[in-house]
């Protein structure tokens, strides 16, 4: 666990140009960057792009950061976002006129699901859910963040991401009771 | 049930209730507040059941080396526009100290001698232009890249064409991120028009959105902010 006063330093380091000390701020934390991106997007390729566009935006802003919030907060906000902008611009693609050519069915869907690391079902009702009761569900559920630091990550107020948290997961086991059946 | 019952029942589900009074009568009192918390649980199971996400040592060694390749390739870049813009400078110091030589040359009638040290003068200041410019330079290199030279004329261009009726994209109604974002600059009740920045071409990192007050058409004087949409942080306003 690292203070406010040792996460400033590290920053320090990085905006001076310390490639080591962004190394040591990537290792700290693109673990979990890389598990919240996978649990958004569902795909471990797209879950690293948003990674590393992740870093290269904490690069390039670190001069920027304020330290109104935790370090890691920041960082995590910036994963939410890239992830919602990957999300917009599959919808914007999908909302493209289709080309010429098009391409047969996606029989891997499964398969990439299944390489998110959840049970099939559980990650494709995840999938099934508006992207910010998603990514609450997410952070919240999966990742362990307090409704606080969920609140503080994706730029809303506690009451939002709870009412999030709370109609996501009523989404999901209905989503799971009618895949499974019941 | 109303959104009040609801998250009651949903707290009591996920144990952050501190007093389960209420939660507990509404749930012996009222078959929907018992589905409810049948749900909530059921959710709350399978949640748990989410093994742990690690990437692999070699993802990990991809993103690294892509990583740095991009910073590296990044750091290259402004060296050129530095370089371009300091043989610009260079052009403006001669011309200027050519000027100033033949002015003062009509004018003065000085000595040839006079002149020649005037431009080397302005040569000199040219040179240590282009090399103030290459420390300067060599600084950017290697510290976090700052917002570029080229955004505000950007930004400007961009809402240009926008105002030209460029392809305007409008977020759909269920965008509420975009909405969270746009809020958090401080834009209340505005709408995504565009977003701009992705292409790699851009003189911005990352992407922006173009927003303007919600139900006001793209006109002349309409003012458009630009709002960073990774720290959803307005960075400019055109008109």
């Amino acid at each position: 666990m690292t203070t406010r006063a040792e996460e400033a330093d590290l920053l320090a380091r990085v905006v001076s140009g310390d490639h080591d000390a962004f190394t040591d701020l990537m290792r700290a934390h693109e673990g979990r960057v890389f598990s919240v991106c996978l649990r958004i997007l569902g795909d471990r390729e797209r879950a690293l792009d948003a990674t590393q566009e992740t870093f290269l935006t904490v690069f390039r802003k670190a001069g920027q950061f304020q330290g109104r919030s935790a370090l890691g907060t920041w960082i995590y906000r910036i994963a939410v976002n890239r992830c919602y902008d990957d999300l917009r611009k599959r919808k914007r693609e999908r909302s493209d006129p289709l080309p010429m050519h098009v391409d047969p069915p996606d029989h891997g869907a499964a398969e990439q699901v299944e390489a998110a690391g959840l049970r099939p079902e559980l990650q494709m009702a995840l999938m099934s859910l508006p992207p910010d009761f998603r990514a609450a569900v997410v952070l919240s559920d999966i990742e362990g963040f307090s409704l606080p630091e969920a609140a503080e990550t994706l730029g809303v107020p506690v009451g939002t991401v709870k009412s999030r948290v709370f109609r996501g997961r009523r989404m999901l086991a209905e989503r799971l009771g009618n895949r499974t059946g019941r | 049930m109303r959104d009040h019952e609801r998250e009651l029942i949903a707290a009591l589900a996920d144990g952050s209730l501190e007093d389960e009074t209420e939660a507990r009568a509404l749930l012996q009192s009222s078959a929907e507040a018992r589905a409810e918390y049948e749900l909530q649980l059921d959710a709350l199971r399978a949640l748990s059941a989410a093994g742990a996400v690690m990437m692999t040592e070699s993802e990990r060694a991809v993103l690294h080396r892509d990583l740095w390749g991009r910073l590296r390739a990044e750091q290259a870049k402004p060296a050129a526009g530095v370089y371009r813009w300091s043989l610009a400078a260079a052009a403006l110091f001669v011309v200027v100290g050519l000027a100033a030589v033949l002015g003062g040359g009509l004018l003065n009638q000085a000595d040839s001698g006079e002149d020649r040290g005037a431009e080397a003068t302005a040569a000199d200041e040219a040179d240590t232009s282009v090399a103030a410019a290459e420390t300067a330079d060599a600084l950017a290199g290697d510290g976090a890249a700052p917002m570029s030279p080229g955004a505000e004329e950007y930004f400007a261009d961009e809402a240009a064409r926008l105002r030209q009726g460029a392809a305007v994209y409008r977020a759909a109604d269920d965008d509420a991120e975009e909405e969270d974002c746009l809020a958090r600059a401080g834009l209340f009740d505005h709408d995504v028009i565009a977003v701009v920045g992705e292409d790699d071409a851009a003189p911005v990192p990352g992407s922006y959105l173009a927003a303007v007050a919600r139900g006001e058409d793209i006109g002349a004087d309409t003012p458009i902010h630009f709002v960073d949409s990774d720290v959803c942080e307005r960075v400019y306003t055109d008109g």
